[in-house]
C-alpha cells in the first residue's frame, strides 16, 4: 500500500476551507462540522479506500468542538498530522489509542486555547484595530475603516497559515508542549497587562457622561466691581459647577464610575442585554428630571 | 419602485458583512467601523456611513463573544442604523443612529440565536450522513447552514430601504427623546469596556488599568503611544513575574 502524504495542496486546502470554521455553529456540538469541513478534500485522500475508517473519523470530528477562531487552525494541524499517521497504519495494526487521541487533543487544547483567543485577540487586538480606525473615521477620514480592515487582514491572513503548518509539524507534541510550560499563562497574562492598559485609554476617551448638576448658596462674599474694588456683600449667590470640580480632580472620572459600575454588575451575573437596558433606564431618567424639573443630572 | 433597486445592492452589502461573522474569512467588515462607511457608500453618504459606524464602533469595541455566548449583533444593527439614517432626509442624525444601533443590536441578536438553534437540526442530519459514512454529504450540510448568516443580515436590510423609506423620512423626533438617544448613545461604550474589564482583570493586573487611564485622562495621551508602553510593560511584568524562573536562570548564569 502507498503511504499517503499530506501535501502541500492539502494544507492549502485545509488552509482555505478552515476559513468557515463556524458556519454550522450551534448550541449542541459548535463548531464541530464547521472543523470538519475543513478535511473534506484531506479525508477524501486518507480514507476513501476504507470505510470503516472514514466513518469512525466523521464520527469523531462531530464530538463537541467549540473555541476561538482565529486558533482552531493550529489544532487543525495537529489533528492533520494524526489523521495522516491513522490512515497510513497497516490493515491489522489497532489505531484505537491513535483515534482516540485526536478527540483528546481537541478538548485538551480548545479550552486554553480560547482563554488567549478571547483575551488576546477579541479583548486586545480587534479593539486596537478598531479603535485606531474608528478615531480617523469620527474625524471624518475615509482612510479610517481601510487601516482597521488591512491592520486586521494582514493578521488574519499570515496568523491562519502559520499556525496551521506549526500544528502540523508539530503534531501530537503541541499539547504536551503547552500542558508542560506556562507559556499559555504567560501569553494571556501578558495580553491582559496590554489590554487593561489600551482599556483604560478606550474608558478615558470614549465614554462620555458628565453632570449638569450645580450647587447654588447664598451668603455673604467679596465681590470685585468694574472699577476694581473689592468688598464685602451680602445676599450674593455663588454657583458651583460638579462637573468644574470634578475636572479639577481628574477628567472622566465620571465614565471611570460607570465602568467599575457596570463591571460591578457583570461580575453578579447581569447580562449584557440586561446592561444595556439599565443604560437606556437610565438616561431615560436622568432626560425626563431634566424635561420636568429643570435639573440636569446627566448630559 | 426605484426603492427595490436600491434596496437589493443595501441587501447585498448588509448580506455580505453579516455572512463575515460566522459564514466565513472574518475579515472584520462586520464591525461597524466597516459595515457603516460600506452601508453609506452605497447610499450615497459616505460621510453619516462614517459618523454612524465610528460611533457605533466604540460602543461595540469591547462587545466580544466570550466561549458560547452570542453578542449583540453590532452587524446587523449598524447597517440597519446607517441605511435608516441616509434615508431619512436628515431627520434622524448620526448621534440618533448610533442609540437606535444600540437598541437593534438586541433584536438581531435574536435572529442570530435562531440560526444557532436551527443549526441543532442540521447537525443531527450530518449525523445520519456520518453513520452512513458519506463525507461528502455529511460536509455538504454546511451548504446549507452557510447561506442562513448572509440572509440573517440580508433580509432586515432589504426590507427597511425598499418599505421602510416613506415611515423613515417622516420622523421627527421630539426634543426629549432625542436628548434621551443622546445621552444613552454616548454611556453606552460602558457595557462593552465593562465586559473586556472582567474578562482581562485580576486583581494584581488592576494597577495597569489605572495607568491606561491617568495616561489619557489627565496627560491626554493617545491610543498608539500608550498601546507602546503596554507591550513594553506586559514584557517586563511576565518576564519578571512571580520570581519563580528569575532566581533559577540567575543561578545558573553565575555558575556558566
Amino acid at each position: 500500500m502507498a503511504e499517503k502524504k499530506i501535501t502541500q495542496a492539502d494544507i492549502n486546502s485545509v488552509y482555505w476551507r478552515s476559513f468557515y470554521d463556524m458556519g454550522a455553529i450551534n448550541y449542541e456540538r459548535f463548531q464541530s462540522l464547521g472543523y470538519l469541513f475543513a478535511f473534506q478534500k484531506v479525508f477524501h485522500k486518507l480514507y476513501d479506500d476504507d470505510p470503516a475508517k472514514m466513518k469512525r473519523a466523521l464520527k469523531r470530528h462531530l464530538e463537541m468542538f467549540n473555541t476561538m477562531p482565529l486558533l482552531i487552525p493550529p489544532i487543525q494541524g495537529t489533528t492533520l498530522a494524526l489523521e495522516e499517521k491513522i490512515a497510513n497504519a497497516g490493515p491489522d495494526e489497532d489505531t484505537t489509542e491513535l483515534e482516540d487521541s485526536v478527540n483528546n487533543i481537541k478538548v485538551g487544547l480548545m479550552g486554553p486555547f480560547a482563554g488567549i483567543g478571547d483575551s488576546l485577540g477579541w479583548g486586545t487586538f480587534r479593539p486596537i484595530a478598531c479603535s485606531i480606525g474608528a478615531s480617523m473615521a469620527a474625524a471624518g477620514s475615509v482612510l479610517g475603516p481601510i487601516v482597521t480592515f488591512i491592520i486586521w487582514n494582514v493578521f488574519n491572513f499570515a496568523f491562519r497559515y502559520i499556525s496551521l503548518v506549526y500544528g502540523y509539524k508539530m503534531g501530537t507534541s503541541m499539547l504536551s508542549t503547552i500542558k508542560s510550560s506556562n507559556i499559555v499563562d504567560k501569553i494571556s497574562t501578558g495580553a491582559s497587562v496590554l489590554g487593561l492598559m489600551v482599556l483604560g485609554v478606550l474608558t478615558a476617551s470614549w465614554v462620555s457622561l458628565n453632570t449638569g448638576l450645580q450647587i447654588t448658596v447664598t451668603g455673604n462674599a467679596y465681590v470685585t466691581d468694574a472699577a476694581g474694588n473689592t468688598t464685602l456683600q451680602e445676599g450674593v449667590e455663588i454657583t458651583t459647577k460638579i462637573q468644574e470640580v470634578l475636572d479639577g480632580l481628574i477628567p472622566s472620572i465620571l465614565p471611570l464610575c460607570l465602568v467599575m459600575f457596570m463591571a460591578s454588575l457583570m461580575k453578579k451575573g447581569w447580562t449584557t442585554t440586561k446592561l444595556i437596558v439599565l443604560v437606556f433606564a437610565i438616561a431615560l431618567v436622568s432626560t425626563l428630571i431634566a424635561q420636568f424639573t429643570g435639573v440636569v443630572i446627566f448630559c | 419602485m426605484g426603492n427595490i433597486g436600491q434596496a437589493l445592492i443595501v441587501a447585498l452589502v448588509a448580506g455580505i458583512c453579516e455572512w463575515d461573522i460566522y459564514g466565513g474569512f472574518h475579515t472584520q467588515i462586520n464591525r461597524p467601523i466597516l459595515v457603516g462607511p460600506l452601508m453609506g457608500l452605497v447610499l450615497g453618504n459616505l460621510s453619516m456611513g462614517l459618523a454612524v459606524g465610528s460611533g457605533l464602533e466604540f460602543v461595540f469595541l469591547g462587545v466580544i463573544s466570550v466561549g458560547a455566548a452570542i453578542p449583540p449583533d453590532a452587524c446587523s444593527a449598524t447597517a440597519l442604523a446607517t441605511a435608516a439614517a441616509c434615508i431619512s432626509n436628515g431627520a434622524i442624525s448620526a448621534n440618533q443612529a448610533v442609540s437606535l444601533g444600540v437598541a437593534l443590536a438586541s433584536v438581531a441578536q435574536m435572529l442570530q440565536m435562531a440560526i444557532w438553534t436551527i443549526n441543532i437540526g442540521a447537525m443531527h442530519k450530518a449525523d445520519e450522513y456520518a453513520e452512513q459514512g458519506d463525507l461528502d454529504k455529511t460536509c455538504g450540510v454546511m451548504y446549507w447552514t452557510l447561506p442562513l448568516w448572509f440572509l440573517q443580515g440580508a433580509l432586515p436590510a432589504f426590507f427597511l430601504v425598499a418599505f421602510g423609506s416613506d415611515v423613515v423620512a417622516k420622523i421627527v423626533l421630539p426634543g426629549w427623546l432625542s436628548n434621551w438617544l443622546n445621552l444613552a448613545g454616548g454611556m453606552m461604550a460602558s457595557v462593552g469596556f465593562a465586559m473586556l474589564f472582567v474578562l482581562m482583570n485580576k486583581p494584581k493586573l488592576t494597577p495597569f488599568f489605572m495607568i491606561g487611564f491617568v495616561l489619557a485622562a489627565a496627560l491626554g495621551m493617545g491610543l498608539v503611544p500608550t498601546a507602546v508602553l503596554g507591550l513594553a510593560a506586559a514584557l517586563l511584568y511576565v518576564n519578571n513575574d512571580g520570581g519563580s524562573a528569575a532566581p533559577e536562570k540567575r543561578r545558573r548564569s553565575r555558575e556558566a
